[in-house]
């Protein structure tokens, strides 16, 4: 049943009417051009998560043992089958499990999805392509071809965490997050904003961005999955699932099982050839569940964990003593200004990474300082390692959004993914936090004060 | 030419049409002449042996030199009114902040005052007011860029580390388009923006959303 | 004569390498400038079908090469790259071809042959100012292939972009190669230059006054006074910018900047300073690149006419003109640079006066092919064709010259049409011209005549579709060096942009004709007689090609260059040299 699920309700979903290129006429040079390139364009392909790979492999071969490369194979067809490929993108339909409910348009990932083109309505394919995937490349995986350049580097989607949203701890953003970031961009980072971009487009790309966040998560999972399970039968059983012929597979699911292990054995002669194994359905069902619905769950979950912010206090930027209250906690209790610095220069502790290096940089017998350590990862495509640097407040240009609002849950929430914590204060000190933050590029350096600091009666 | 929406515009617009109509005539008299001299050639008539004439000589230099002289003298007029006249003593409308690779504006927030931290910010989208003058003052943050709004025919080079200065007067309301005219790196391409003239009033009502937007209406989720 | 005996012993003397590679004979100088350049603009030209290609259907698959160069994102360029492309498209087809092959290439081949001298003042100067060439090549190829693609900040390099790592984080250590590649083409160009210089004042053969050498010198002398004086500054400012970029400097980065996030507080520098002593260069430059062709055409135009050059001393004064104004109109690039607008208005002066020298030449040639005997030979077609595309493209930098109009031009594909059709359509037409009329002087061979006007005709139809709606562009203020121009303001433009991506296609695959033709004649051409054009000036009047040391016996000169149909002579032309 669940593969009947997987193979004919994978919907792919035609172009409309797509045109590579609106050719108004057809020379004959140009088509010869197009006749010689015909054979030689690949269609891109989605990169293998290889850094999660050689962290795993590390973990593995601390225990003798190593990941097989069929394995390997397994997960990337597997993630194929369920998600497709960077040209045709898919997702399985939700109705296994509960009611149908669609967590990103399949509309939508066909808009952004594939080459630059449009078609003979001016409405544009290839969104991703064209706005995103020089810095986040094609995978979503943050290594475009610019990202090497870039400082901070830009965001990994796979791990499916991201900094600047509206929900608390390790909840997904809301779409309205998304959405908010394309539009106002990230100041002080190289995400520009998208605001020239129709709604309707940006609102394609917030969906893509849910797909590959969603699609290198179950990526991600599995590679951890398999290479935690005991040798033996899961990973066999896995092996002719995605490389058997899938249509005869539904139509005789007996022969297949049975077939199944034969391959299985064929592959992995030297392995146990008794192990469990499992029926192909539950194996599958097991790895939805696992792989998939798992992080769902917690993407369609994310509308419910928004932070709510009360109201501010009445003259949030003009009461003096908000002001004194907020620089009180900053250099005491919230203890801000062990990162931040005294000043809020962003000049106190800097020896900190973020989420996105620290998950292969913290793997045994790697030294965030050695860089030879780094070799086996830097080859798999990590960056180099760059500590994070505190904000520096006196900017007044903040990342997350110069609102009230948005500090205030940058300060209750903390930033996901990076060493800033979420404090544990009350509604009132967050705000005096707040105010003394956006006051801060006021504050003149020395106690030498020649500007009044702000008063009642600013204006 | 893009539609016109600035008096400075129209000028412009003026000057490059006569300034095409003298280039237009001169291509036309040079070209027949050039057209009939290798049309009239042929192996068989006699070559008059000449090798210059003075009178012409002067002729085709001091005519021309008339011509080019008037004609940085009239369009100088044009250059000094947009250039060098700036209205006096008015704030500007917005601070303009270029950054690789984006568009920031900068309006007065609730104090009034350009230039302090209650500024309203807003990314990727100007609003100007159809008033009698238009000032910007423009920054950049990181390397040469180059505020090129082409329906108003304005052009200017934004070298960080100095403050420019530009002002032009609508003629009418109306959606415009911000480029960055100077190579900025590699996202130069994506560095646009929208503009917008609208009626004064109309301003004021998108700068309190703004100014909400910005500061928190206080009744959120 | 005894020095030319001296010469030819030396030369026979030498083994192969020392004979034609590592020769100090200005004529295989010549050649050797003469292929190189070619070779480069055939690079250069690729690499412009690259950025029409991107500028016709952005971020489409780019066939055959996309899929192996960007494979990561389905063979699109990206737009990095595409800021490579079109930087170094410019340097080259600058600094590679154009000055090169007309100062390189005929300068070196032309200067004494045409003064009645045995070789160049300084034949070992020579030879280096062509071997210094090499490093300047290599070191483009290197910054074309370092880590991160290539220089990525425009032939201009403006900084900060240019100087800070992190602001075209492409380029990396590609433009450090990149300026280290033009000081290079810098030192070899002045070598040149003092080279032209000496030889011209002081070996010109008995009776060669100044006021009798054909244009072509006058405007290669002039265009060498040029080279000396202005590459200085292109040479100090470059070191500046390494300095800037590798050392620590801040010549050209200003106060309080952050780039990709690193702040560069203790900078004290000013940007514009690099536009100045840029385009202190950079505009002399631009009458380095077009002189000599006017020269070129004006003896090929009056050898063809069979008529006198008109006007041959106020021509030359007019070259003189435009070399002693070129040092001050260099403002005019930076009308909307942000520098003091009255200094705008100075510049726009001196920029509507530099134009009057031009109009006068165009006057004179107009003047002088009116009523002549006109021989429609491959190189006077591209010459008459220079002519006329030169004055529309000295027109529309009439345009630009407003300092009022040009803040609306500035930076658009106007003033890519402008210099296009001064630099393509002008100097790269009088080089085809002036490689047909001294093809069979250089290899004792003609070119074939119905291929060469095959390839006049549709590089001509061509290069106007290409290059001329380049202004409808600009007008509508279509800008330049972007990647994907197509904001809301440009999207109906994209089809004219399809149109010109076709012709400029064409336009490439002609020049396959000149190559060919080039090729095969080099070997199997027509064998040409020593004075095929029955042309007046000096280098005709020995064999072709000339033997080492260029006389046989040294010539003495009796006339002007353009003595054609003297109604007192025997013949249609009086050669500059005194029979013996």
């Amino acid at each position: 049943m669940l593969l009947t699920c997987i193979q004919p309700k994978m919907i792919e979903l035609e172009r409309r009417n797509p045109t590579t290129i609106p050719f108004h006429s057809q020379l004959w040079l140009l088509s010869a051009i197009l006749f010689l390139c015909l054979g030689c364009t690949p269609s891109p392909e989605f990169r293998f998560n290889e850094v999660e790979l050689q962290i795993q492999r590390n973990k593995l071969l601390e225990q003798d043992e190593d990941f097989p490369d069929h394995n390997r194979q397994d997960i990337a067809t597997f993630v194929t089958a369920l998600f497709g490929t960077p040209d045709v993108p898919r997702f399985p339909p939700l109705g296994l499990k509960g009611e149908p409910q669609s967590w990103v348009s399949l509309e939508h990932l066909t808009q952004s999805a594939g080459p630059v083109s449009s078609d003979r309505d001016g409405v544009k394919f290839g969104l991703y392509r064209e706005h995103c995937v020089q810095c986040h490349g094609i995978t979503g995986d943050g290594r475009g071809p610019t990202s090497g350049f870039l400082n901070p580097y830009p965001r990994d989607f796979r791990l499916g965490r991201f900094k600047f949203k509206s929900t608390g701890g390790r909840a997904p953003p809301t779409n309205a997050d998304l959405k908010r970031i394309l539009l106002e961009g990230i100041p002080g980072t190289a995400m520009p904003s998208f605001k020239l971009l129709e709604e309707e487009q940006i609102d394609a790309l917030v969906d893509y961005v849910k797909y590959l966040s969603v699609r290198g998560q179950v990526e991600r999972g599995m590679i951890n999955e398999l290479s935690q399970l005991d040798v033996g039968g899961s990973r066999l059983i896995l092996w002719p699932v995605v490389h058997g012929d899938r249509t005869t597979l539904n139509d005789e699911r007996d022969d297949s099982g049975s077939r199944a292990s034969e391959n299985g054995e064929k592959q992995t002669e030297n392995l146990d050839a008794d192990a469990d194994i499992k029926p192909l359905d539950e194996q599958l069902e097991y790895y939805m569940d696992e792989a998939y619905y798992r992080y769902l769950e917690m993407w369609l979950d994310a509308e419910n964990e928004i932070t709510t912010v009360p109201s501010p206090p009445e003259s949030l930027l003009d009461d003096p003593e908000l002001y004194a209250a907020g620089k009180a906690l900053f250099l005491g209790k919230a203890n801000c200004a062990q990162c931040h610095g005294m000043t809020g220069l962003g000049d106190g502790q800097t020896a900190n990474y973020d989420l996105w290096t620290t998950h292969w940089l913290e793997t045994r017998g790697v030294k965030p300082l050695d860089p030879r350590t780094h070799q086996q990862f830097i080859r798999a495509g990590a960056f180099p390692p760059r500590s994070m640097k505190p904000r520096n407040l006196r900017l007044g240009v903040f990342r997350g959004g110069n609102r009230p609002e948005d500090l205030y849950r940058r300060i209750a929430n903390g930033i996901d993914g990076t060493p800033m914590p979420a404090v544990s204060m009350d509604v009132a000190e967050v705000w005096a936090l707040v105010a003394y933050v956006m006051r801060l590029p006021d504050e003149r350096l020395t106690e030498d004060r020649t500007r009044p600091m702000p008063t009642g009666d600013r204006r | 030419m893009p539609q016109s929406m600035s008096r400075h515009a129209d000028e412009l617009d003026h000057l490059f049409k006569e300034i095409n109509i003298v280039a237009g005539i001169t291509l036309a008299v040079t070209g027949v002449v050039l057209f009939v001299a290798l049309y009239r050639s042929s192996p068989h008539r006699p070559v008059k042996f000449v090798s210059g004439h003075v009178g012409l000589e002067f002729a085709w230099t001091l005519i021309p030199a008339i011509i080019l002289v008037a004609l940085a003298v009239y369009q100088s007029g044009t250059w000094k009114t947009n250039k060098i006249d700036f209205p006096k003593g008015e704030q500007p409308i917005a601070r303009v902040v270029a950054r690789q690779f984006d568009w920031e504006f900068f309006y007065a927030g609730p104090d009034g005052i350009l230039n302090t931290v209650d500024d309203l910010r807003s990314v990727n989208e100007l609003v100007v007011p159809s008033s009698e003058h238009v000032l910007l003052e423009l920054h950049s943050l990181d390397v040469i860029h180059s505020f090129s709004v082409p329906k108003l025919r304005i052009k200017q080079d934004i070298v960080p580390g100095t403050v420019h200065r530009i002002w032009f007067t609508p003629t009418q309301v109306g959606k415009l388009e911000i480029i960055c005219a100077e190579l900025c790196g590699w996202g130069h391409y994506n560095m646009q923006a929208k503009m917008s003239i609208v009626s004064p009033a109309e301003f004021d009502r998108w700068l309190n959303g703004l100014a909400n937007n910005n500061l928190g209406d206080g009744n959120l989720d | 004569m005894e020095l030319t005996t001296t010469s030819e012993t030396q030369h026979r003397s030498g083994g192969f390498l020392s004979r034609y590679v590592f020769s100090r004979d200005h004529k295989i100088i010549g050649i050797q400038f003469l292929f190189s350049t070619l070779i480069w603009m055939v690079v250069g030209g690729l690499l412009a079908l690259a950025i029409r290609w991107q500028l016709a259907w952005p971020w489409s698959d780019m066939p055959i090469i996309g899929p192996w160069l960007f494979a990561d994102q389905g063979g699109q360029i990206t737009p990095e790259f595409y800021t490579v492309l079109f930087t170094m498209h410019g340097t080259i087809m600058i600094f590679f071809v154009v000055i090169p092959i007309l100062s390189g290439a005929f300068g070196n081949y032309l200067i004494p042959l045409m003064i009645g001298a045995r070789d160049m003042a300084f034949p070992t100067l020579n030879m280096l100012s062509y071997w210094l060439m090499w490093p300047a090549f290599c070191l483009m190829i290197l910054a074309f292939m370092a880590p991160g693609n290539g220089p990525a900040a425009g032939w201009t390099a403006y900084p900060p972009l240019s100087v800070i790592y992190e602001a075209a984080p492409g380029s990396q250590g590609a433009q450090t190669l990149w300026l280290l590649s033009l000081l290079f083409v810098g030192i070899s160009s002045m070598l040149g230059a003092i080279n032209y210089i000496t030889t011209i004042f002081q070996m010109r053969a008995p009776g060669m006054k100044l006021f009798r050498m054909p244009m072509t010198i006058w405007t290669l002398l002039v265009t060498a006074i040029l080279q000396a004086f202005s590459l200085p500054v292109l040479t100090a400012a470059l070191l500046m910018q390494v300095s800037d970029r590798q050392f620590g400097t801040s010549f050209f980065i200003p106060s309080s900047i952050s780039v990709n996030n690193i702040d560069f507080s203790g900078a004290s520098g000013e940007p514009l300073l690099w536009q100045h002593l840029f385009w202190f260069y950079s505009h002399p430059a631009v009458y380095i690149m077009i002189l000599p062709a006017m020269g070129m055409v004006s003896d090929i135009v009056s050898c063809f006419a069979r008529k006198p050059l008109f006007g041959y001393r106020p021509m030359v004064f007019s070259v003189l003109a435009i070399a002693i104004l070129s040092f001050v109109v260099w403002g005019h690039h930076m009308f909307v640079s942000g520098m003091s607008p009255y200094l705008g208005m100075a510049f726009m002066i001196s920029t509507m006066l530099i134009a009057l020298p031009s109009g006068i030449k165009v006057f004179n040639w107009l003047a002088t092919l009116w009523g002549g005997q006109i021989q429609f030979t491959t190189a006077m077609l591209f010459c008459v064709s220079f002519i006329l595309m030169f004055i529309i493209g000295g027109l529309s930098g009439l345009m630009l010259a407003s300092s009022s109009v040009d803040e609306h031009l500035h930076d658009t594909h106007y003033i890519v049409a402008h210099f296009h059709y001064v630099l393509f359509a002008g100097s790269i037409m009088a080089v085809f011209g002036s490689i047909y009329f001294w093809f069979p002087k250089m290899f004792g061979r003609m070119m074939n005549e119905t291929i060469g006007k095959l390839h006049f005709v549709l590089t001509f139809v061509f290069l106007n579709c290409t290059f001329f709606p380049m202004h409808l562009l600009g007008h509508s203020g279509f800008l330049r060096r972007t990647a994907d121009p197509y904001g809301e303001a440009f999207v109906h433009l994209q089809p004219l942009n399809q149109f010109i991506t076709f012709s400029a296609m064409a336009m490439g695959a002609v020049q396959i004709l000149f190559f060919v033709n080039f090729a095969v004649c080099l070997f199997w051409g027509k064998s040409s007689v020593d004075n095929p054009w029955r042309s007046c000036t000096l280098e005709w009047s020995t064999s072709s090609p000339p033997p080492h040391g260029n006389f046989l016996n040294r010539p003495s000169v009796g006339s002007g260059p353009h003595v054609y149909n003297d109604p007192t002579a025997d013949e249609d032309f009086c050669p500059q040299a005194i029979a013996t």
